[in-house]
């Protein structure tokens, strides 16, 4: 066998040496680096973010998702499935930065094109499920997650999860706190994959389907905390999500929120133009900004210009006032 | 060099990963060719787009992942145009 002729090779071949400690981990690396080697960079940059945790966190997660799969994990087509959503963005991205503009022009055609679409929508679901452990971004959101909003989380009364998703915060949630989650989606395929991501990891998810643009069915300041990841730039008026999960938190109660600026998917409606943005809106929905990750998704690039494609997450908490709701 | 899809393939492919056309083998991909990142790889697409007059799919951009499987989807694309 030749030397490795360039790094990301000599990074895969430094990675398979790890097979022992997270075998699901490196299994997923050679499926997808196989696909499309350069991928390996995002991945690689993932790893060098806290080798140790996206090792351990890293094969935990898989771990759900191999028991989560009837029969276990279909790790190819897990692998086709994340490489199509990265380089979905990819396309997208570009795509946005010669328009100016997403393509998708109503969350009602989201709605139609990718949450009732089970064979999407379940790509989709096993895409941005692994990208919270191989896009550098999402793994860092994941442990600001972890180790800045779990210890915030005080009281009785359950989370709230606005746009469930893939389950995977609140499966971490309960392990690492043992609170119940009341968790949201409008897309019956995500409440199907939540509940066996919950199932999986043995955690207590109360999963009800809903609007979440007509709002949220939860009892005013009864939440403990929020979590809505990756979900108010998917509708047109993110400031209502906002004002609702205010509404539902307990005084004080943490919200976690995710969102993305400037950053093409193939179901983001709302376009933030920059992390300034993203501060006002919270603000004008009555949410004050106690700590905050905003990363370029290209590496080197500014994250506080305009136009610029950004990961943001925050933890916020109610600035106080009436807490008024539409329901 | 020729005019060949190939010939025009391999002038496309020096041009944006910066590396000598002779240079360029089936099995050239970001594993060989240090250059061949993301950006890259978006840039090959919209190269190959603008040079066969060809609009790529997700799958054929996913499928181009080395010199030899580029050409294999650039023919197809062509093919698939017609005349």
């Amino acid at each position: 066998m030749t030397a490795p002729t360039t790094a990301r090779a000599a990074w895969r071949a430094a990675i398979r040496t790890r097979r022992a400690a997270a075998p699901r981990l490196v299994r997923l690396v050679e499926e997808v680096v196989a696909l499309q080697p350069y991928l390996a960079d995002s991945i690689a940059a993932a790893e060098a973010v806290d080798p140790a945790r996206f090792r351990s966190i890293g094969e935990h997660r898989l771990e759900i998702m191999d028991r989560a799969a009837p029969g276990g994990a279909d790790w190819p087509a897990i692998a086709r499935r994340f490489v199509r959503f990265s380089v979905e963005h990819l396309v997208l991205q570009r795509r946005l930065e010669r328009t100016g503009r997403y393509d998708v022009r109503s969350s009602d055609e989201a709605d139609e094109r990718v949450y009732r679409n089970r064979e999407v929508m379940e790509g989709y679901l096993d895409g941005i499920h692994v990208s919270l452990i191989f896009w550098p971004n999402h793994f860092r959101f994941l442990l600001f997650f972890l180790d800045r909003f779990l210890r915030r989380l005080e009281g009785a009364g359950p989370v709230v999860e606005a746009g469930i998703g893939h389950g995977a915060h609140a499966a971490l949630l309960s392990r690492e706190t043992g609170r119940p989650i009341l968790g949201f989606d409008i897309s019956p395929h995500a409440l199907q994959y939540a509940r066996r991501t919950a199932e999986a990891a043995g955690a207590r998810v109360a999963l009800s389907h809903a609007d979440l643009r007509r709002g949220l069915p939860v009892r005013t300041g009864s939440a403990a905390g929020a979590i809505c990841g990756e979900m108010i730039e998917h509708v047109e008026d993110p400031a209502s999500v906002l004002r609702e999960l205010r509404r539902a938190l307990a005084p004080g109660a943490p919200l976690f929120v995710t969102t993305a600026a400037f950053a093409a998917n193939v179901d983001h409606v709302h376009l933030f133009r920059s992390a300034a943005d993203i501060r006002t809106l919270l603000r004008s929905s009555g949410l004050s900004v106690e700590e905050e990750v905003v990363l370029p998704v290209r590496p080197g690039g500014d994250p506080e210009a305009r136009d610029v494609a950004l990961n943001y997450a925050a933890i916020c908490r109610s600035t106080g006032g009436p807490r008024r709701g539409v329901s | 060099m020729s005019d060949t899809t190939e010939g025009r393939l391999r002038r496309v492919f020096a041009g944006v990963l910066r590396v000598e056309a002779e240079g360029l083998e089936p099995g050239s991909s970001p594993e060989t060719v240090e250059t061949w990142d993301s950006l890259a790889h978006l840039m090959l697409v919209s190269a190959v787009e603008s040079e066969f007059g060809v609009s790529l799919t997700i799958d054929e951009v996913i499928e181009m992942a080395s010199f030899a499987k580029a050409l294999a989807v650039v023919e197809h694309a062509v093919a698939a145009r017609g005349p």
